[in-house]
């Protein structure tokens, strides 16, 4: 399974919610930081080939009711 | 108070200086005296006194009613009006000052004595109130939870830092501007603010009711309100606090999640699998475990592992290493391999037993 990579489409944006896009597919979602970092399986699958493999850990704590990591490497910390 | 400071107002100079003399005898001094509004705000502002006693139609450039607001407005001293003159126009006029009594001319001492004591009297009750009111300010502004008061209609009334920062808003004022309906722009939830009015109705109070909620942003973040129905002024509003239990609410899922994967490993073992306490308590069990003894997975954490196993029989002993041993189970007249291995704490003392059983043929 692919994971989505979102970055902020506004990167000045202070809001504690706003607009996110997948690098890879350009998805949208309008989320905030700590959803972006938890989203659940079927928000976080990217169809998008070169996206990011999830590890098997996460993908099987996903089937468990875990969440996926989404943030792009570039905006995290 | 008899040593008191009085700063006397008074256009006519005999009345002044009587008063004066009235007031020494009765053991008050007399701070300063002004013949006019101007120079009664100048010196009250100069001497501080303890009261004002201010000639209600001052025939200078500001009139006794003008020159007491400005002397309540500027130093918070206390007015006592001296007039001769009761018409309900000056009254009217006079009230508005929040003058702290009035002495109708002519007056005789003990007139003078009882409105310059209860006018010192209510002055300190004054002072204490607003000090209270200050302090009640500062818990109220500086308090770390969010504090708030909201109609039952869903408008706030005020709020504190804490709870406009919370939901993402730069200010109070911000928070009670934009938040017009707190059922349709707060709650993520439909009905969840029907059900904490009703629950409110019903008991007066509620306390920790938790609810996902929408900051300024859309984002969205767990709180845990408590509440009381008030009234006052013949209203009824809401007065709350809340905390942000997101955080939390992210390490119960995370555990959550963590113990349901535990429990489903070792659901998937077909052996019978067991943690027991050092006395035998079962502290988790697999499915299989449960099922071979005819009971649900929480009813087996109800009973000890020997008392399942092989009444009477005393329960094997844990050590630091592992080891297995052939069993007799009385009560399912079946044979096991029994494998016990040690259960350590954080510190690697051994606390309990992992007892799996294998089926011998």
């Amino acid at each position: 399974m692919h994971k989505h990579q979102f970055i902020k489409q506004d990167c000045n944006c202070t809001k504690r919610a706003t607009i996110w896009v997948c690098k890879f597919c350009e998805t949208k979602e309008y989320r905030s930081l700590q959803e972006i970092k938890r989203l659940p399986p079927h928000q976080a699958e990217c169809r998008h080939q070169d996206a990011p493999q999830v590890s098997p850990d996460e993908r099987f704590k996903g089937l468990l009711g875990g969440t996926f990591d989404c943030l792009a490497s570039e905006e995290q910390g | 108070m008899p040593d008191a400071r009085i700063l006397i107002v008074e256009d006519e100079p005999v009345t002044r200086l009587e008063i004066a003399a009235r007031l020494k005898h009765l053991g008050y001094t007399v701070a300063e005296m002004a013949f006019g509004g101007e120079e009664a705000v100048h010196k009250a502002g100069r001497v501080k006194p303890d009261l004002v006693l201010m000639d209600i139609t001052l025939a200078s450039d500001l009139d006794g009613i003008e020159a007491a607001a400005a002397i309540r407005e500027r130093f918070a001293i206390p007015v006592v009006y001296l007039t001769a003159d009761s018409q309900p126009e000056t009254l009217e006029r006079a009230k508005i000052t929040g003058p702290f009594g009035y002495l109708v001319k002519p007056f005789d001492n003990p007139d003078l004595r009882s409105a310059i004591e209860i006018a010192l009297y209510k002055h300190q009750l004054d002072l204490q109130l607003q000090q209270s009111e200050d302090r009640y300010r500062t818990i109220f502004e500086n308090a770390m939870v969010g504090i708030y008061r909201s109609t039952l209609e869903g408008r706030f009334l005020s709020a504190n830092a804490a709870m406009a920062g919370m939901l993402g808003y730069d200010s109070p004022e911000q928070l009670i501007d934009g938040v017009r309906n707190i059922e349709q722009q707060m709650y993520a939830e439909e009905d969840r603010r029907t059900e904490f009015l009703d629950l409110l109705r019903a008991r007066g109070s509620i306390e920790h009711f938790e609810s996902r909620v929408f900051g300024r942003d859309g984002d969205v973040l767990w709180i845990t309100e408590s509440a009381r129905l008030m009234r006052s002024n013949g209203s009824w509003h809401i007065d709350g606090t809340v905390i942000d239990i997101s955080a939390r609410k992210e390490a119960e899922s995370a555990y959550k999640s963590t113990f349901e994967l535990l429990g489903r490993t070792i659901d998937a073992i077909p052996d019978l699998v067991a943690v027991a306490d050092l006395e035998g308590n079962v502290i988790l069990a697999n499915t299989a475990f449960a099922q071979a003894f005819g009971l649900a997975k929480d009813e087996v954490r109800a009973h000890r592992y020997q008392d399942l196993v092989h009444e009477g029989e005393p329960l094997s002993p844990v050590s630091e290493e592992s080891h297995e041993r052939k069993i007799w189970s009385s009560s399912l007249n079946v044979r096991f391999q029994e494998n016990v291995s040690p259960f350590k704490d954080l510190q690697g003392a051994i606390i309990g037993a992992v007892r799996v059983l294998r089926n011998i043929i």
